[in-house]
């Protein structure tokens, strides 16, 4: 065969992973199926020696043993294991396994600063920022494979391309779109007309990928590989002598254009370029652009020849098209000659033909200068020999191959389509193995754990609905509605028609249409709450009518990537918007049908630390916070029941009966099924209806949750039969135990912990089943607790710091508070905005909200970060309980205080969507309360000349920045009015 | 004073309390030689009984904790000593010793039998269990179970101390003494509580207002009233007034105040307490109840015409500027069932217009005064009907204006702050006198 000589190709396979790293990140990266899919996918492919096999510990011991008794081909690790620190992890190995590759794997950017002097140390070969995205292994192992075998390889005619990138999120994020881009382009180049084997041969072919991170390391691999390089993509900003320069990448690419002209140059960066400045036939891409990943593809397509073959003119028009070689062959005997010419006279022939791995016929035509030619017809004529009998050479005995879609499994998770499962959807698979693993269904006698039945659209599915209707533009769209309407325009992929009728038949009754985007719920970056999730009756006797209405919602989650929300979130974070995708997790809601309505006995979220432990509560012992119905009630922050697992009988945010009367759940959220057809335009909410206690007392839902409170006696009485106000107490379930939940819920925090390698956030749901009814005929139901996601929440313990408050002068102090989240310093905020009145009523907090939404839409558009100050619950959507604001109204906002809301006390939002995102972001967060020793200097603040004067929110500026120093360990916080050197004040980075 | 303050030292409280009554009565004082003579303002400074005793208790883990526990025996001149209990980790002697010596005079000023004491421990109930709550009321009866009795001491409840804890509490001191006697008051209705207690404070301010009002011949049927608050003492309040016949058109919550010029009726009361009480809304739901009411957003009801103010909702609520606006719009009749809902310039306003100023020592006693009803049911053995309590509450109110129209009247006015300061020494210090040295 012509491909022989080519079998040597990529002698070094990374087949042998060991990863070391918690239970939680080995499950995301070997069984959350979007790794595991896109190795399977290539290597299969390949059909190289298997998928690499990944073995995971926990420890570094455990490392160690397994390296002296097995071959490893790398290891991965991330920055905490189990019982060392990971630079001495990789000195042991380094020194006991010199040639082993190591990588790690880190959640946040600032992880590195961990390094001395923020750089990794020489015994970790590379660093990847892990954001969610499963690919960034898969880039991992590929660059570390291309790194090895280059040198061989380009012996045997492979191509290079040298990627210049200091920024650990951007080459992270970069390598982690451009392998999958360059493998599927190499794939659709190949797939058409050949066999396994010739395949296998062109996907050794392709391109490798070299990093470098300076201008001496990037001219280094450049001399190196100059005779096989095929482009140059490099960042502009990057250390050139030791220094950080400005255009480092601009003069590389100079140098680069002077030695090899022809080569395909990308430069990348956030700052604008004068286009004059750049050199001739370079292409630029601002990184921070909507259309950037779009702009990738494209110069993949046509400077590298990923794409069509496209013949113009010198004037540039079109006069021809090809997308395999014999389309070109005979797009060549048709095309004026002036067109091959030009193409022939910059080497595009050569460069498209080496897309497709055909090295030998492209090098082939690069010798040959169009110089040599007399007549242009020659060149028609030399190309058409030489492409001819290449084709004839290689056609002879090839087989066409059919490849199959493949399917979920038929249990209670399914998954439709390839690429990642997405946040949710991978915890969602992570929980259904943890389940298994620790046999946790009948591990609590009296309640069975589950998840709920779950089907997934993986993240590919989105992609092609996106490209089939071009639907990436929408990123520059504004208008949610017009978004909205474009999608709902389009048809879902084929495939998913056809296959999703299977799976969705065992899914009866109400189902949650939750979005999973690869960035969500991630460990820094939750975006929780960001994206849309659709509650469907599911209830229409037609079939097909049902099924359309999932349709409907799942391009109505898809919709939400490109909202406005979406949008600012996403400029409060590194991540660029254009880099979303989007699976879709479908699930069966869980609880019971009365009449028209859809709910369970009970959900809630709990996680396994309490910041506030309280009396006999232990902070270890986590805390859960539930409420009857639907879990909008606990995320949206309304009113509801907070306790810790390890001691449900305390309660301490209702120390009396008359608090527990006032303060508890007096509504609650069902799915409407009175409405069969979704109004997607009328937001996510519109599903669900807000029911009364009567309600819940009519459809025998509310004996097992609630007591009655007695005002006569100032009790609170567990029996329903009594006459007085309903309250719901959860009693019977946490004083009286009748349903383990508290048991259960505090093991299954404690095996979270340690399989998630931290600290670990649980959104559940109860079905009591028959409890508490008579069952006159056969078993009874076991109430069930449904697991619906698990998420790793932020450690402070990164974190340290030590700050020494009582030191500082009350003079010096805007704010200070004994309540407080969040570790560190933060300095550099210019700019206060804050609620004027400290007791304003229901009515007014609405417009409160709109008015911080404006100005933190200009102060993020300014890149200022801010310290917003104001009464009661930040984020509630109860108005009378504080500022009903979206995460996105205060997205810029890198410090809040809450004070008390006039006379009331308001709790914490804790275990909502929106203070998920404020911890996650590690955004400061005080309590400024009398019962706190709480203090804010209201009248300073009043001295302060107005940026902004509006009718309920001020906002001033400092000639110099506020200094903030949290002490995460004891929850003190104080503000100060002028910068004071801090002890590290990189703790926090900047989140612009 | 310098002696009481060298013998409390750091007792900022109980030596501020002692002061205030010193400076109200010190006239009274000044001009009775028997009470000089019998050093009496001394002997009342001086509590009876202090004790003072270890609680130890165990949590729900397995852990010991101790506790401290009081009970300050402050006067037993004209009944059993009687005051609450307050379990808070704030709780000191000198926090006791101050609520026990202003409970002396607030009991005497009811006209019952009930001397004055405070008792507690700095045990925090919020965030113990039942379980633990349990056993440390336990283990504080243990002690506490031996000091006092039906006719000795009678704790009440107070901050921190509920229904729950009175209810551990009585069980244990059945148990140690086996006895069922009324030696707690606040207990559950089914076994030796009081009905009325959660309208006695409503009810009683109205009765006051009523009887200020008949001494000036003149009465409630008719008039307009304003009232604050939606809780308790103002739903309660309203009902009363609705039943004598006063038209009463404003109620609120702290976001906001509703008028409703037609009057909030027993039908239209009845709903805002279903309301509060069972869906526990918001009160602006009422103006889009019933059509012609309005809302007033961040309002208090003190603007609106009246003849009759009921501020029950919070402390100072009245400021000077709404004091001020009640006399211009002709009120005439402030009766005050919220603890200190006047801020003191507000008061001040009120006592120099001469209005009928009904301050919450006297107005709002009717909660002190359930206590008073509870115990003589226990002693009888008998529980009283509904209408019995409140007839007998209303004549406690009676009793406690008359109190001051007594002791507050200058010429043709009745002071009822001076009147209500002074009633209740008085009792206090003439049965001193009558008991000789002890």
């Amino acid at each position: 065969m012509w491909s022989d000589h080519l079998q040597g190709l990529v002698p070094n396979r990374v087949q042998e992973i060991l990863l070391v790293s918690s239970a939680y990140d080995a499950f995301v990266l070997e069984e959350g199926g979007a790794l595991t899919d896109r190795l399977f996918t290539e290597y299969s492919e390949l059909q190289l020696s298997g998928v690499p096999r990944v073995t995971h510990v926990t420890s570094a011991a455990g490392a160690l043993t397994l390296l002296g008794q097995r071959r490893f081909d790398m290891v991965v690790t991330v920055v905490r294991v189990e019982d060392t620190g990971v630079t001495e992890l990789s000195q042991r190995i380094r020194a006991a396994h010199p040639e082993l590759p190591i990588v790690l794997l880190t959640f946040d950017e600032s992880d590195l600063d961990h390094f001395p002097h923020g750089r990794l140390p020489p015994t970790i070969d590379r660093a990847f920022l892990w954001t969610g995205d499963a690919r960034t292994l898969l880039a991992a192992i590929k660059l570390t494979e291309d790194r090895l075998n280059v040198d061989h390889d380009a012996a045997g005619g492979v191509h290079v391309i040298l990627l210049v990138e200091d920024h650990l999120r951007v080459y992270s994020n970069f390598l982690a779109m451009l392998y999958p881009e360059l493998l599927s382009q190499t794939q659709s180049i190949i797939g058409d007309g050949l066999n396994d084997a010739e395949r296998v041969t062109r996907m050794r072919m392709r391109p490798k990928i070299l990093l470098a991170h300076s201008y001496e390391e990037g001219l280094a691999l450049f001399e190196t590989h100059r005779e096989h390089l095929m482009a140059l993509i490099s960042d502009v900003r990057f250390r050139k002598g030791g220094k950080e320069t400005a255009d480092a990448g601009l003069l590389l690419a100079r140098h680069v254009a002077e030695q090899l002209p022809w080569l395909p140059t990308l430069l990348q960066s956030t700052e604008a370029q004068d286009p004059d400045a750049l050199p001739p036939r370079t292409w630029f891409l601002d990184k921070r652009s909507p259309t950037y990943r779009a702009g990738l593809r494209g110069f993949l397509e046509v400077r590298l020849g990923f794409g069509d073959f496209v013949f113009r003119l010198p004037n540039d028009k079109q006069v021809g098209r090809a997308s395999d070689i014999f389309e070109l062959y005979h797009a060549i005997e048709t095309v004026p000659a002036t067109s091959l010419a030009m193409h022939a006279g910059q080497n595009d022939f050569s460069t498209w033909l080496t897309a497709r791995s055909r090295h030998r016929l492209a090098a082939k035509l690069r010798a040959q200068s169009s110089d040599e030619f007399d007549d242009p017809e020659g060149i028609r004529q030399y190309l058409l020999d030489v492409i001819g009998q290449a084709r004839r050479r290689e056609q002879e005995g090839v087989i066409a191959d059919f490849v199959a879609r493949r399917t979920g499994p038929q249990n209670r998770f399914v998954r439709l389509g390839t690429g990642s499962l997405g946040g949710k959807g991978r915890s969602v698979a992570f929980l259904a193995a943890q389940i298994v693993r620790h046999g946790l269904l009948d591990k609590y006698p009296g309640i069975e754990i589950r998840i709920p039945k779950t089907v997934v659209l993986g993240t590919d599915v989105f992609d092609e609905f996106m490209a089939q209707y071009d639907l990436r533009e929408l990123f520059d769209v504004e208008d949610d509605a017009e978004i909205l309407s474009r999608i709902l325009a389009g048809q879902l992929p084929q495939a998913v028609l056809l296959d999703l009728p299977t799976p969705m038949a065992r899914l009866r009754g109400p189902i949650a249409v939750r979005s999973s985007s690869i960035v969500e719920d991630s460990r820094f970056q939750p975006f929780a709450g960001v994206y849309a999730t659709y509650m469907l009756p599911n209830n229409h006797p037609d079939p097909e009518v049902r099924f359309q209405e999932l349709c409907r919602a799942i391009k109505g989650v898809y919709a939400s990537a490109f909202s406005r929300e979406a949008r600012n979130y996403a400029a409060g974070t590194p991540h660029a918007i254009a880099g979303q995708k989007m699976a879709v997790v479908i699930q069966q809601v869980v609880g019971q049908t009365h009449g028209s309505r859809h709910y369970p006995n009970a959900s809630g979220v709990a996680q396994s630390h309490n910041d506030y432990p309280i009396g006999s509560q232990i902070a270890e012992d986590g805390v859960a916070v539930i409420a009857l119905g639907m879990g909008e009630t606990v995320v949206s922050g309304r009113s509801a029941l907070r306790f810790s697992p390890g001691a449900p009988g305390v309660l301490p945010q209702f120390p009396t009966a008359r608090a527990m009367f006032r303060g508890s759940q007096t509504e609650y959220y069902a799915v409407d099924l009175s409405r069969s057809r979704l109004d997607l335009h009328a937001g996510p909410d519109s599903s669900l209806v807000l029911c009364t206690l009567a309600d819940a007392e009519a459809d025998g839902t509310l004996a097992p949750v609630a007591s009655v409170y007695s005002a006569q006696d100032d009790m609170i009485r567990d029996n329903l039969k009594l006459a007085g106000p309903r309250v719901v107490s959860f009693r019977n379930l946490l004083e009286w135990n009748s349903v383990p939940l508290a048991p259960a819920l505090e093991g299954l925090l404690k095996l979270l912990r340690e399989s998630m390698g931290g600290e670990v956030e649980l959104e559940f749901a109860l079905d009591l089943a028959d409890w508490g009814t008579y069952v006159r005929r056969g078993p009874r139901r076991t109430p069930r607790l449904f697991l619906l996601q698990a998420r790793p929440l932020a450690s402070p313990e990164l974190y340290p710091l030590d700050v020494d408050l009582e030191r500082i002068g009350e003079g010096e102090i805007l704010c200070r508070t004994e309540c407080s989240l969040g570790h560190g310093a933060i300095d550099g905020i210019r700019d206060i905005v804050y609620v004027q009145r400290d007791d304003p009523p229901a009515t007014i907090t609405p417009a409160i909200a709109r008015e911080v939404g404006a100005l933190n839409t200009e102060l993020q558009a300014a890149r200022r970060p801010y310290l917003l100050i104001g009464p009661g619950r930040w984020g509630t959507s109860d108005p009378a309980m504080g500022v009903p604001v979206e995460y996105s109204d205060i997205a810029g906002a890198r410090v809040i205080v809450e004070t008390a809301m006039g006379h009331r006390p308001v709790e914490h939002s804790q275990g909502t969507h929106f203070f998920q995102n404020v911890t996650s972001r590690r955004i400061g967060y005080l309590t400024v309360a009398p019962r706190f020793d709480g203090t804010l200097d209201r009248p300073w603040l009043a001295t302060l000349p107005s940026a902004h004067d509006g009718e309920h929110v001020r906002h001033v500026q400092l000639e110099t920045p506020l200094s903030v120093h949290l002490d995460g360990r004891k929850r003190r916080a104080v503000i100060l009015k002028h910068p004071r050197p801090a002890p590290h004040d990189d703790d926090f980075e900047e989140p612009y | 004073m310098e002696r009481v303050r060298s013998k409390n030292p750091a007792e900022d409280e109980f030596l501020q309390a002692v002061r205030e009554v010193a400076e109200s009565v010190m006239p009274l004082v000044e001009t009775t030689p028997a009470y000089r003579q019998a050093k009496i303002l001394e002997r009342m400074v001086e509590p009876e009984r202090v004790l003072m005793f270890r609680v130890p208790w165990v949590d729900d883990r397995g852990e010991i904790h101790v506790n401290r526990g009081f009970r300050v025996e402050m006067s037993s001149a004209i009944g059993p000593y009687k005051g609450g209990l307050r379990f808070h980790p704030s709780v000191t002697l000198g926090t006791l010793k101050f609520l026990a010596f202003e409970q002396v005079f607030k009991n005497s000023l009811t006209t019952l039998p009930l001397g004055g004491g405070k008792g507690g421990s700095d045990f925090d109930p919020k965030g113990k269990s039942d379980g633990e709550v349990m056993r440390f009321c336990q283990s504080f009866m243990s002690e506490l179970f031996r000091h006092i009795g039906p006719n000795t001491d009678v704790p009440a409840g107070d901050v921190g101390v509920g229904g729950r804890e009175i209810g551990y509490l009585f069980g244990q001191y059945k148990k140690l003494s086996n006895t069922f006697t009324g030696v707690l008051t606040g207990k559950g209705l089914g076994w030796g509580g009081s009905l009325i207690r959660p309208e006695a404070t409503g009810y009683g301010a109205v009765y006051f207002a009523q009887e200020m009002l008949a001494h000036r011949d003149d009465g409630l049927k008719d008039k307009v009233a304003t009232v604050s608050g939606s809780g308790n003492v103002a739903q309660f309040a309203v009902e009363k007034l609705n039943e004598l016949g006063a038209k009463v058109v404003t109620m609120s919550d702290s976001n906001g105040t509703i008028v409703d010029e037609a009057g909030i009726g027993p039908d239209k009361l009845a709903w805002i307490m279903e309301l509060k009480n069972q869906r526990r809304g918001r009160i602006r739901e009422y103006a889009e109840k019933f059509p012609g009411s309005q809302y007033l957003e961040g309002e208090r009801p003190w603007k609106v015409p009246c003849a009759i103010a009921l501020p029950c909702a919070i402390q100072n609520e009245i400021s000077a500027d709404d004091a001020k606006t009640l006399l211009d719009n002709g009120c005439n009749c402030i009766s005050e069932g919220a603890n200190m809902p006047t801020v003191p310039a507000g008061v001040e306003l009120f006592l120099d217009a001469k209005v009928l100023y009904g301050p919450g020592k006297a107005a709002n006693a009717g909660g002190v005064a359930t206590s008073g009803l509870e115990m003589s049911q226990n002693a009888t053995h008998l529980n009283w009907t509904r209408k019995e309590v409140d007839a007998r509450l209303h004549l406690i109110m009676k009793s406690i204006h008359a109190a001051c129209v007594e002791h507050g009247t200058d010429k043709d006015h009745v002071d009822y702050v001076r009147g209500a300061n002074i009633a209740g020494f008085i009792k206090v210090a003439d049965a001193m006198i009558d008991h000789g040295v002890v």
